[in-house]
C-alpha cells in the first residue's frame, strides 16, 4: 500500500474539479460551485497562475488533493501558504493521507522560510478540527470574515 | 481638503510600514510585528508580486493605506482579492479615508475580474464592522480560521 504525492499537471483539471465538487458536496455547498475545467486550467497553469495543486495517489489511484497558494503577512514581512481546499475520498480516510498532504505543505513552508500555514474550516466540521488541533494548529477564534461580492462589489467599485 | 489615492511604488516601504505598524499596535499585535521596510520594498519593486498596496493622501500627505494580495476561490474558479490591512493614521481618522481605500480595493478587484474581496476583522472592532457593513460587505458565518506556525509548523514539517 503506497502513497504518492505530486503536483497536478496540465490535463488534470477534470480530476481537480471532481475533487472540488466532492469537497463542496461534503461541505453542503454544492450549489456554490460554478468553476469549470477552463477556469481551473487558467488558475493552475495559465499565464499568471493563481494557485497550486498537490494530488495524492493511493496505490496509483488519485484519492485526494490539496489546493493552495502563497499569501503575504505584512506583519511578518514574509510570504506564507494559504490552503484553500483539502479533500480525501471518504473510503480512504484514516490512513493519514490528509495529514501527509498537510505535512507536505508544512515542509514547503519550512524549506522556503515561510512562517505560517493557514486555512479555514467550517465550524461544524469537528472531525477535521480535531485532526488540525492534534497537529498543533491554533484556531484563531477572535477573527470574523467579511466579504463583498456580486452587486455589492460592483456598487462599491463604482 | 481632499483625499487622493495612488498605488504604492518602490520607495514607499518606510511610510507603508509606519501605517501597518500603527494597525498592529491598535490590535495589540506589535509583538508579532517583525517586518522591515526592506521586506516591503521587495514586493513593491516586483512586477510579478502576489501583493500590493494603495496609499491614501490627505492634501498630499500620506494618511492611510490598504494592503492587498491575490487569492483564489476554487468553487468559483476565480481570483479573489484578499484585503490584508486597512490603516488610517490617527490625525486623519473620521474623514472617510477608510471607505475611500475600501472602494479603491473594490475597483482593483473589478479591474482584475476578481469575483470578491475578502478580509478579516477582529470580533471586538465594532467601529470597523459598521463601516464595512455600510460599504455593502457581509459576514461569512460558520467558519473557523486555523493557523500553524512556530514550533507546531516545524514539528509537522519534520
Amino acid at each position: 500500500m503506497t502513497l504518492e504525492i505530486r503536483k497536478a499537471r496540465p490535463g488534470e483539471e477534470g480530476l481537480v474539479l471532481s475533487f472540488i465538487n466532492k469537497l463542496a458536496d461534503y461541505e453542503k455547498l454544492s450549489d456554490e460551485v460554478t468553476a469549470n475545467e477552463a477556469d481551473l486550467r487558467e488558475g493552475l497553469f495559465g499565464r499568471e497562475p493563481r494557485c497550486h495543486c498537490d494530488l495524492a495517489f493511493w496505490n496509483g489511484s488519485p484519492v485526494g488533493f490539496a489546493l493552495w497558494f502563497y499569501n503575504f503577512s505584512t506583519f511578518a514581512g514574509k510570504a506564507g501558504i494559504y490552503l484553500e481546499d483539502l479533500f480525501v475520498e471518504p473510503e480512504l480516510r484514516g490512513k493519514g493521507i490528509g495529514k501527509a498532504l498537510l505535512k507536505g505543505l508544512a515542509r514547503r513552508c519550512v524549506e522556503e522560510g515561510l512562517p505560517r500555514l493557514q486555512w479555514w474550516v467550517l465550524d461544524w466540521n469537528e472531525p477535521s478540527i480535531a485532526v488540525y488541533k492534534s497537529l498543533g494548529a491554533k484556531p484563531m477564534d477572535e477573527w470574523t470574515v467579511f466579504r463583498v461580492s456580486g452587486a455589492e462589489l460592483e456598487a462599491l467599485a463604482s | 481638503m481632499t483625499v487622493t489615492i495612488r498605488p504604492a511604488v518602490a520607495g514607499d516601504g518606510p511610510i507603508l510600514i509606519t501605517m501597518v505598524r500603527e494597525l498592529a499596535v491598535h490590535h495589540d499585535y506589535e509583538a508579532y510585528f517583525t517586518a522591515t521596510p526592506a521586506d516591503y520594498e521587495r514586493f513593491l519593486a516586483d512586477p510579478n508580486a502576489i501583493n500590493g498596496a494603495i496609499i491614501a493622501e490627505w492634501n498630499g500627505e500620506p494618511a492611510g493605506c490598504a494592503t492587498w494580495q491575490r487569492s483564489y476561490a476554487t468553487f468559483t474558479g476565480r481570483e479573489v482579492i484578499y484585503l490584508e490591512d486597512i490603516s488610517v493614521l490617527p490625525p486623519f481618522r473620521r474623514k472617510g479615508i477608510a471607505t475611500v481605500l475600501l472602494k479603491a480595493v473594490a475597483k482593483l478587484a473589478v479591474q482584475r475580474n476578481a469575483g470578491a474581496v475578502k478580509w478579516l476583522m477582529m470580533g471586538w472592532n465594532t467601529d470597523a464592522r459598521r463601516l464595512y457593513e455600510a460599504a455593502g460587505a457581509s459576514i461569512e458565518d460558520g467558519n473557523c480560521f486555523c493557523q500553524l506556525s512556530g514550533e507546531a509548523l516545524e514539528r509537522l514539517a519534520s
